[in-house]
């Protein structure tokens, strides 16, 4: 069996049953004619239908092994978590601190987590991208990124 | 010749010179992005749309389409230089373009695919300059059942055609179709899945989806196994060919060109599988097929000829039908309806100017790509050389800042962010990525266009079989849905007949 594509197939079936679940809020038909949840259950059965037939699918030993997946090792899931937490903090912390800060430890702590160890690539290149976003997007497209603690800067 | 006149005032238009520096910038850069292994033209295309704002709808999709067909061709420097393909299309040009770089002519390489991928480029433009407008004039008598049909046929082709396996495809779409219900229903105004959170009743947003699952999921699995890669050296001087490379290219470019367009016109048949089909048929009819791989001309000029010639090709059922065939052009679909501009035939007689402005800049597109993409290759190269833990962190915050500065909404960096984990995992296990990404695009359209057929036939779903050309693909959909059962009698058949 392989157990991520089982795992993979129970995530479809379960979310068309949430689906199908949800759609019984809205009519199913109007007047005769399809109403607002007349796709949604045909999509969530569609969705139930799929899924259950990649864990069926997934639990045959011939599609075991043609189907498994090259995951990472521990330091390869070390890297993405990095990515993915480093992202979650900087956009708890976006508006606080403002764009330029934020982007600029961003780039600093993931460069610096995922190797790079040159004190000349860790100052210059946070800072220099982040000014370099910062002219594109708020000064040339007028975008209103937060400026957070630097607000005072006017 | 009316389409003479049109193309005049195209030109007029994408001769502009702030529209001739976007299509340069657009040609560039989709080369940039081409040459980075992992970021395709669809992850390019998304992480870029934001930069699009502000612009006018014409110049915003100059660039655009100039980074579409720019990716083309930078697929092919990171292929040649380091046997390793900047993007799917690239995949063939590998083979024998890295063989010949071993041979000391990398240079031959990359000119005859820079020559290749602007015959074949030019030759579909002119093709979708002539087909179009008829094409688009057609399907102004096309009603809600047609385009149902139509968007049925995108979507199941573009699902059971893509990956290895059809019921991931469908699982994807179905997906993509659920996610595209979120929001207040286009006909009656009933909110559907919204939590009562007040952003989602404009709908998911398909902008924080297509690049979380193209551009950040690629940057993901970009950083989970850093590569250090060796880039062959290559200089200006290199790159000059012989007579006889470009005698040895020309019918190769020739029927790339053609097949590739063929195939780009097909929806859920995009470059990728015009470059194999193209390699495939070049071997097949060489007098020394066994020499493929090992170095031969034709077998970097015939899949590069595909490779451009199917952008054009895939321009066709976007700009006529608004129907994209692929992924990138389900994204510069998404650009679009951002833009409230509505592809399809009545494109041509609301914006003409739009739409021959955009087809003249393809023109001028190829033109650049070739003079750039002849003399600048060191220059891309040395762009290869800037670290991935760099790179990845650099693309990163440009996702970030890209989709904040269209609704300035943190709701929209946790729904990327969310999609760029689902991306980063659908790599992984293989389930495709496009029919998601079209299903999302076009799950609106589909849904009005089925409940108004409903409604004008009093829910009497025969009318998608009573009409000629709705029958036509509907029975074109049904045949691809069932193919997998379909195929599996035909050897039975044969056997039984061998028997008696």
């Amino acid at each position: 069996m392989n157990k991520a594509e089982t795992v993979a197939g129970l995530v479809f079936t379960a979310l068309g049953v949430f689906m199908f679940v949800e759609s019984w809020k809205t009519p199913y038909l109007l007047e005769g004619v399809p109403g607002p949840s007349f796709l949604p259950r045909w999509i969530a059965a569609g969705l139930v239908a799929t899924g259950l037939f990649l864990t069926l699918r997934a639990a045959l030993p011939r599609f075991a092994l043609q189907d498994a997946t090259d995951w990472p090792n521990r330091r390869g899931w070390a890297r993405v978590g990095l990515m993915l937490g480093a992202m979650a903090v900087a956009f708890l912390v976006l508006t606080k601190l403002g764009f330029l800060v934020t982007m600029t430890l961003f780039i600093a702590i993931v460069i610096y987590g995922l190797g790079v160890r040159s004190w000349v690539t860790l100052a210059t290149v946070p800072l220099g991208t982040g000014i370099a976003l910062y002219m594109v997007f708020a000064v040339w497209l007028r975008v209103p990124l937060p400026k957070g603690i630097l607000e005072f800067l006017g | 010749m009316d389409f003479v006149t049109n193309l005049g005032m195209g030109f007029t238009i994408a001769l502009s010179p702030i529209n001739l520096l976007f299509v340069t910038v657009g040609v560039i850069v989709g080369t940039l992005i081409g040459a980075l292994p992992g970021i395709g033209p669809v992850s390019g295309l998304s992480i870029l749309i934001p930069l699009a704002f502000g612009m006018n709808p014409i110049s915003a999709m100059i660039l655009m389409c100039g980074i579409y067909y720019g990716c083309m061709y930078g697929g092919t420097i990171t292929s040649v230089l380091m046997n390793v393909p900047g993007e799917s299309a690239s995949i063939m040009t590998c083979l024998d373009g890295h063989a010949m770089a071993r041979q000391g002519r990398a240079g031959p390489a990359l000119t005859i695919a820079a020559i290749a991928s602007f015959i074949a480029g030019t030759f579909s433009v002119v093709m979708l300059t002539v087909l179009a407008p008829p094409i688009a004039e057609a399907a102004l008598s096309f009603g809600p059942p047609e385009y149902l049909a139509l968007t049925l046929l995108g979507l199941s082709a573009i699902s059971g055609l893509t990956g290895k396996s059809r019921a991931k495809g469908y699982a994807m779409a179905l997906l993509g179709l659920g996610l595209a219900m979120v929001g207040i229903d286009p006909i009656d105004g009933a909110q559907r899945f919204t939590f009562g959170n007040l952003e989602l009743m404009d709908g998911l947003g398909f902008l924080p989806v297509a690049v979380g699952m193209f551009g950040l999921g690629a940057v993901l699995a970009m950083v989970e196994q850093p590569v250090e890669l060796e880039i062959m050296k290559t200089s200006l001087r290199e790159m000059l060919i012989t007579k006889q490379d470009l005698k040895d290219s020309a019918m190769p470019i020739a029927r790339g060109s053609i097949i590739g367009f063929l195939i780009g016109v097909l929806p859920g048949a995009g470059a990728t599988i015009a470059t194999f089909l193209a390699y495939a048929a070049e071997k097949r009819i060489s007098k020394t097929p066994e020499l493929f791989g090992t170095g031969m001309i034709a077998g970097v000029a015939s899949p590069e000829a595909a490779n451009n010639s199917s952008t054009g090709g895939a321009m066709i059922p976007l700009l006529t039908l608004g129907i994209p065939g692929s992924g990138t052009t389900a994204v510069l679909l998404g650009m679009l309806t951002l833009f409230s501009l509505q592809p399809g035939p009545l494109l041509f007689t609301k914006n003409p100017d739009f739409v021959w402005g955009l087809i003249a800049s393809m023109y001028i597109g190829n033109v650049m790509l070739l003079v750039l993409n002849i003399a600048f290759v060191p220059a891309f190269v040395a762009v290869l050389r800037v670290p991935y833990k760099v790179l990845a962190a650099l693309i990163a915050v440009f996702c970030l800042v890209g989709v904040y500065s269209v609704n300035y909404s943190v709701q929209d960096l946790w729904i990327m962010l969310a999609f760029g984990a689902i991306g980063y995992i659908t790599l992984k296990m293989d389930y495709p990525q496009a029919p998601l990404l079209l299903a999302l695009v076009l799950g609106g359209f589909m849904e009005v266009s089925m409940r108004q057929s409903l409604k004008m036939s009093h829910a009497d779903i025969s009318i998608f079989f009573t009409r000629p050309i709705a029958a036509v693909i509907m029975i074109s959909v049904i045949v691809i849905l069932l193919w997998p059962l379909l195929s599996r009698l035909r050897p039975r058949s044969s056997a039984k007949e061998v028997k008696t």
